[in-house]
């Protein structure tokens, strides 16, 4: 069923962007460190969507985040491209029993380690294709590399916050 | 006919993605040329409408610093008028007008600024109906900021001095040496001044000012200061770091700059088909 997951889905996508655009984007640590958590949309939609569907979303949504911080089209080539390795990369990751009907990718349902590496090689492809498209050049790849190591870990950590605080810590099939 | 079908539901995810992609870089490659008219940028009404309303808002917060740099302003203004009161009159020897009122100032609020990327761009309150060409001179009270680069009706976008596609013709203050200002990114506190000659000796703490080789920024006006010094044994050029004087971090309000007589010496530059002496 992907009927029941399109409102709570519309109404996250619209809250994250909007804190992405106006509060995230306006933030940087240190000088080089851009938090971002509209990945995590793309990233936590349910392990059965049809491909078609997942790339569309983020398509869309790096589309917004571009609109409204004058980045061309960056988001959405970045994001697309981690959507469409997404499918790879969860059946690599697919434990002995496979995955449930419907599931969620939380560490909620999957366990801690799987979401740790879920998420980090997810935001790896995403934040080093959006930084070489941002730096427009592949000289100085050395730096760009450390923006996208310090960025992931900056966006993680803010991911972990956000969640262990928000959300309730029970299984979830929403 | 059925093979086919079959195939294409076999990659359609592939289809649709090379697709998306194929939209995006266009996206991305009509950004990245030159006064190409773009519909993703912030000086576009929409999210420039929605930026001024924020900024409406979050404009106070920075009310006692402004208050500060205007007074400052002021202070600075007043020395200038008392020059000027002794200024022999306009009937004399001297020419008509000065360098320094050959230029207008259009004031503007910054509605959107960023420092930490390649390419920073911030966008302001003023287009096309106030008088905002591309090329013009932005600028507050401390320093040069950067150069317009795309004009809406009621919105500009202008390239930040922290873009490393902004490069600005400037000059040695003590001894009047030439060079180009330019962020090489990373750092928003250092941007280099390359191509200055060996012989200008430049010292930690001298002022860099632009040069009036350009017709963007008025002559002699304060861009940075220098901070770090090395001497290339093999070139002739030192290496030279610099503190911007504007703070881009903190930037509210700026002036746009526009020499009267631009135009002019513009197309009789390029009547004589010499390579343009603008800053880009």
């Amino acid at each position: 069923m992907t009927g029941r997951y399109i409102f709570p889905n519309t109404i996250r996508f619209i809250l994250v962007l909007l804190l992405q655009v106006f509060v995230l984007n306006n933030i940087n640590l240190f000088g080089w460190a851009s938090p971002m958590v509209y990945p995590f949309l793309i990233l936590l939609l349910p392990i059965n969507l049809p491909v078609s569907i997942v790339l569309l979303s983020a398509f869309f949504a790096g589309y917004t985040v571009d609109f409204w911080s004058n980045g061309g089209g960056i988001h959405a080539a970045s994001l697309t491209l981690m959507a469409f390795l997404r499918k790879p990369l969860l059946t690599q990751l697919m434990p002995q029993s496979g995955y449930e009907k419907d599931e969620l990718p939380t560490f909620v349902n999957q366990g801690i380690g799987w979401f740790f590496i879920y998420s980090g090689i997810m935001l790896f492809i995403h934040h080093l294709m959006y930084f070489v498209l941002e730096a427009y050049s592949l000289s100085n790849f050395g730096l760009t590399l450390f923006r996208v190591l310090v960025s992931g870990i900056v966006s993680i950590m803010l991911y972990w916050i956000v969640s262990l605080t928000a959300l309730p810590n029970r299984k979830k099939h929403r | 006919m059925r093979n086919l079908l079959f195939l294409l539901s076999k990659i359609h995810a592939l289809l649709l993605f090379i697709v998306l992609e194929i939209i995006a870089f266009s996206l991305i490659s009509k950004s990245h040329t030159y006064q190409g008219a773009s519909i993703s940028n912030t000086s576009n009404w929409f999210t420039g409408s929605f930026y001024n309303f924020s900024e409406n808002y979050t404009q106070y917060f920075g009310l006692r610093n402004e208050n500060i740099a205007l007074q400052k302003e002021n202070a600075r203004l007043r020395g200038q008028l008392k020059y000027f009161a002794n200024y022999p009159k306009q009937d004399s020897i001297y020419p008509k007008r000065d360098s320094l009122s050959s230029y207008i100032y259009i004031p503007a609020k910054v509605i959107n600024n960023t420092i930490y990327k390649t390419h920073n761009f911030i966008t302001i309150n003023k287009g096309s109906n106030d008088g905002i060409k591309v090329d013009m001179g932005v600028m507050n009270s401390n320093g040069v900021v950067g150069i317009v680069s795309k004009v809406s009706d009621n919105y500009a976008l202008v390239m930040s001095i922290l873009n490393t596609n902004t490069s600005i013709s400037v000059k040695h203050k003590k001894s009047g040496a030439f060079g180009n200002f330019k962020w090489k990114g990373f750092n928003p506190t250092i941007v280099n001044v390359e191509d200055m000659s060996k012989t200008a000796n430049v010292k930690k703490g001298d002022t860099i000012v632009t040069s009036g080789y350009s017709t963007i920024f008025p002559p002699d006006f304060p861009i940075a200061i220098a901070k770090n010094v090395k001497t290339i044994k093999e070139s002739g050029f030192q290496k030279i770091e610099t503190t911007p004087t504007a703070d881009i971090n903190k930037i509210d309000y700026v002036y746009i700059v526009e020499k009267i007589e631009k135009m002019e010496i513009d197309s009789l530059e390029s009547e004589l088909s010499k390579p343009q002496l603008n800053d880009r």
